[in-house]
């Protein structure tokens, strides 16, 4: 008994860092390239180690494009998109699951079935409204839809809502409190961890998004980061060392964000994929 | 409490962010936007550029937009740009796109700018007369010309005097008996590299059909002068002689690098593993940066019939839309000017359309000389097009790339290229 | 009476003054979107000029049109494989992942990176990794002696070459089939043990039953992601070299963006849309077969 249990706790271990070590291959290659001279990075035969390192790739490849700047876009775009959908998921959220009111699940419904729509149908006749509005190349395609509710994650926040008892909301009625004060004191308290899971999910998906900023921003002074990255390719030539340099700096504020709060990740992917 | 402090919070955000996106409405200073696409080497070039003129014109303010990306995606941003209202005063583009832009209406009639300006301009000492026929649509100026460029064949020195060959080739035989000479596709040698590579078109159609067909006694498509209508005959003996030259070159003789390489076409020339490449202004100054050892030049087109090639330029255009046009003109003069294509000449590597430049130290690298001896030949032409020109090339160049990957003969893909181009022709210009 | 309906009727209008922005926004940007869409397809628009009714002629265009079938092409290849690799890898990860073992907080972590950083930055990690004179992959293989192909230079290699990249992208698979393992009830295992059965049969008749419903969803959540990629092929090859890339949304990108063909482009989403429903739909319906749900006793 002993000796079988052991084996396969030495077969699981092999087989995870066996795994671990084919998925986190590229990301050391990744680091070690960002700090190659561009004749390294081109070198053959493969020489993995850096030497010398280079520091100044991470500060030329600020120079050669406003990396900052699109950094800095970037956090603007993402907070406000965070925003704007913790603001607008919430309250959809909890109106969605209060008791019973005419048209509730019918709406719900709807809302619900256009996450079955791919983005590629509304985007075009999206893309000529705001070319009519003039708002290419500004921010607000890219910033305004996040206030006006997200399928997904209206579901998700209902999910964690309706796990409230009646009996709460409504003693704070009957203390007198007005619906939306019922909503901020009574509710939204008790559904922190699926508010941390709609920003972290939020986050991802802003600052990854590649799609919209391509055929909204024409302005490199407007472009975010992921934009920005693909500038480093001219035609037929890239700039590897600073393409690698920024694309860790691109990545940082995943991982960081990631580590930190993976609890609240794994628990609101849970819910959202069993319930659903 | 918590409600107002949370209010007012979103009320500075709002205003934060508003404030960071209104433009500057307060001062009185004309601002002039430019959109342009260059890379790392040559930005700076056209900063200084731009930094004098503002010097010599307190009361203008350029704003630089330099679009990453490449030709093709600035061609399609600029063209979604006019639609949205939001395109530039002045932009910087290939010379072909101006057809496309008069023909919609979207760019500036120069007509009486230049003809007040003409002394100025000096428009006879521009060497290429031909640029300047470049710059117009329906008989009517419509960009000023700078950097000229098309390719000349370009070679690594070193390596041809290894393998002992004297001079460059000078007829089609020769240059695959050179190019078979100096290939060996074992050891990753080849003889002659195509660059085929543009972002957006799987192959340059110019480079792997028109200019052989060309020299070949052919061409591919010929303008109807009186109404502008374009034919194209890829069926005729010239074309397929012409792309069957190149075609066997990369199957049969195994002396061109497979296009599967397409991606490091330029690490492998650094390495010297390249012999015979096409050759343009843009490279000299890139290759000379990123790879000082190499020891390149470059020589006229070896002759079929003839030693045919193309000459093209990049424009300076006005949009109509603009609200400065006499600002916009006098930038676009500035720019071309001779002093300034002295200034940007060795960031940006095109000959300069100034033949008075020509004496510049930059321009005495061997591999300049070449091309001008190529742009003195009277078979130099310059480059025509016609309105939807982009998307004909784009449909003849997918069905030229599979015989260039080896997927069809020469011939059924010259047929399917002349079906497809009959095609968008006709959504252009048929009905 | 009337009391009761008045604050029937005042508790309704708040409850929809909380759920109006998200209704205006499935509106604005669902809705009415979908709507002019369909009649867009019906036109041929290139945005600079007005719109110009042809009737069915972009569908008419698109069933001969050869790129739009290698692009379909495409997707389906690219989906088939790559949809099962991920699938598998995920379980296999999950399954480890579940063993009670220590530091499986920093295995986790490292099998989901993949993910996280899924899109631009990643590609183009990828991109070098294959380039095909110095990139990684080809190192490596030539540390073994084996000549490596052009990757995202060669037409029979491009599509490989991403479908390996995705192949590591599991971590939204992965945790939920640790969920669904989660929910697996121990005492079935006891059982099969006692009837002599091994690892191996636990897993096969407990564990895998029990997991249908977490795989049935992935499969679902998989095809309706993975048929819209686009970053990948974007930044990696453009729609590949001899349109070996070219996925279905590339192409619509292409068609809307680049040749400004609106209407054709709206043709071409509309079919997306009607494909995915059908197979959504025809999922669900077939979900009933293989699909087993402890909650409903073991039928939905």
């Amino acid at each position: 008994m002993k000796i079988r249990i052991s084996f396969s706790i030495v077969l699981t271990y092999t087989f995870l860092i066996l795994g671990a070590i084919i998925f986190i291959t590229p990301f050391i290659f990744l680091i070690t390239s960002s700090f190659k001279t561009p004749a390294q990075i081109m070198s053959v035969p493969f020489r993995l180690w850096p030497d010398p390192w280079r520091w100044q790739n991470y500060v030329e490849a600020f120079r050669v494009q406003p990396f900052g700047r699109y950094y800095l876009n970037s956090t603007i775009i993402t907070s406000l998109n965070i925003l704007g959908v913790l603001i607008s998921c919430t309250l959809a959220g909890w109106g969605f699951s209060r008791k019973y009111f005419w048209g509730r699940d019918f709406f719900f419904l709807l809302i619900l079935s256009c996450m079955m729509i791919p983005g590629q149908v509304t985007m075009i006749p999206l893309y000529i409204m705001y070319s009519k509005l003039g708002w290419i190349n500004t921010y607000f395609p890219l910033i305004l839809p996040s206030f006006f509710g997200s399928p997904f994650y209206i579901f998700l926040i209902r999910q964690f809502f309706l796990t409230i008892p009646d009996e709460l909301a409504d003693a704070a009625v009957i203390d007198g409190c007005s619906p939306f004060k019922v909503f901020w004191y009574v509710g939204l308290p008790l559904v922190k961890p699926a508010l941390v899971s709609v920003t972290i999910f939020t986050f991802l998906a802003v600052w990854n998004d590649f799609f919209s900023p391509l055929i909204y921003l024409n302005s490199p002074q407007k472009y975010t980061v992921m934009l920005g990255l693909t500038a480093y390719q001219a035609e037929g030539f890239t700039h590897w060392e600073y393409l690698m340099a920024a694309s860790a700096i691109a990545m940082l504020p995943v991982f960081v964000i990631f580590l930190s709060l993976q609890r609240y990740f794994v628990q609101g992917m849970a819910m959202s994929g069993l319930k659903g | 409490m918590l409600v107002k402090k949370s209010l007012l919070l979103a009320l500075v955000l709002v205003l934060g962010v508003g404030m960071y996106f209104t433009p500057n409405v307060l001062s009185a200073t004309k601002t002039l936007t430019v959109w342009l696409q260059a890379d790392a080497v040559r930005l700076p070039g056209y900063e200084l550029v731009i930094k004098r003129f503002e010097e010599a014109h307190p009361d203008i303010k350029i704003e630089l937009t330099n679009v990453p990306g490449g030709w093709s995606d600035l061609y399609r941003k600029l063209l979604a740009a006019f639609a949205a209202g939001t395109a530039p005063d002045v932009l910087y583009g290939k010379g072909y796109w101006i057809t496309e832009f008069a023909d919609k209406g979207l760019i500036l009639d120069l007509h009486k700018y230049f003809i007040r300006d003409q002394k100025e301009l000096n428009a006879s000492s521009f060497f290429f007369n031909h640029l300047m026929i470049g710059s117009s649509y329906k008989g009517h100026i419509y960009g000023l010309p700078r950097g000229e460029y098309w390719y000349t064949p370009g070679y690594n020195v070193d390596l041809f005097k290894q393998a002992g060959i004297v001079r460059p080739p000078n007829t089609w035989e020769e240059f695959r008996t050179v190019a078979n000479k100096l290939s060996n596709p074992d050891k990753k040698q080849w003889g002659f590299a195509l660059s085929t590579y543009s972002r957006v078109d799987p192959v340059c159609v110019e480079a792997v059909l028109d200019t052989w067909t060309r020299q070949a006694g052919g061409q591919i498509m010929s303008i109807d002068k009186k109404t502008g209508k374009p034919t194209y005959n890829l069926l005729s003996k010239e074309a397929k002689e012409a792309f069957k030259f190149v075609v066997d070159n990369i199957y049969v003789y195994k002396n061109t690098m497979p296009p599967e390489l397409e991606g490091s076409w330029e690490t492998l020339i650094y390495n010297g593993q390249i012999a015979m490449w096409w050759l343009h202004g843009g490279h000299i100054s890139r290759f000379r940066k990123g790879a000082p050892n190499l020891n390149f030049s470059s020589f006229i087109m070896p002759k079929k019939v003839n030693r045919a090639t193309y000459i093209a330029d990049n424009k300076f255009m006005i949009n109509t839309k603009t609200k400065y046009p006499e600002e916009a003109w006098s930038l676009i003069k500035w720019f071309t000017s001779k002093d300034m294509e002295a200034l940007v000449a060795p960031y940006e590597g095109h000959l300069s359309v100034w033949k008075e430049n020509w004496k510049l130290p930059v321009f005495q690298h061997p591999a300049y000389q070449g091309m001008i001896r190529q742009f003195s030949l009277p078979e130099t032409i310059p480059f025509q097009t016609h309105p939807g020109w982009e998307s004909v090339r784009g449909a003849i160049a997918r069905e030229l790339q599979k015989a260039i990957f080896g997927k069809a003969t020469v011939e059924e893909a010259l047929q399917s290229a002349q079906k497809v181009a009959e095609e968008e022709l006709q959504k252009i210009y048929g009905k | 009476m009337s009391n009761i309906r008045r604050r029937y009727l005042r508790e309704t209008l708040t409850n929809y003054a909380f759920i109006a922005p998200a209704i205006a926004g499935v509106l604005i940007f669902h809705l009415i979107p979908m709507v002019t869409s369909l009649f867009l397809s019906l036109t041929r628009y290139d945005v600079v000029s007005s719109p110009k009714f042809i009737g069915l002629n972009n569908y008419k265009t698109m069933v001969v049109d050869p790129l739009w079938r290698k692009s379909i092409f495409n997707t389906c290849y690219y989906v088939g494989v790559t949809l099962p690799i991920r699938l598998i890898i995920a379980l296999i990860a999950a399954v480890l992942l579940d063993q009670k073992v220590r530091g499986i907080t920093i295995f986790r972590v490292i099998f989901y990176l993949p993910s996280i950083t899924a899109g631009v930055a990643i590609s183009l990690l990828w991109k070098l990794i294959f380039q095909p004179t110095y990139g990684l992959a080809n190192s490596l293989l030539a540390h073994f002696g084996i000549q490596g192909p052009a990757w995202l230079g060669d037409p029979k290699w491009a599509m490989p070459s991403i479908i390996i990249m995705m192949s590591l992208n599991i971590g939204q698979f992965m945790l939920i089939f640790l969920a669904g393992l989660q929910s697996v009830p121990t005492y079935l295992y006891e059982a099969v043990q006692l009837d002599g059965g091994n690892r191996w049969h636990q897993f096969k008749y407990v564990t895998i039953p029990f997991l249908t419903p977490v795989i049935f969803l992935n499969i679902v959540i998989g095809i309706i992601e993975m048929v819209q990629m686009f970053t990948q092929a974007y930044v990696m090859t453009g729609g590949g070299p001899m349109d070996a890339t070219l996925v279905y949304v590339m192409y619509i990108y292409q068609r809307a963006f680049q040749w400004l063909e609106m209407g054709y482009a709206s043709s071409l989403a509309w079919f997306l849309f009607i494909v995915l429903l059908v197979l959504t739909i025809m999922q669900f319906k077939l979900s009933g077969r293989w699909v087993y749900y402890e909650s409903a006793g073991g039928r939905r």
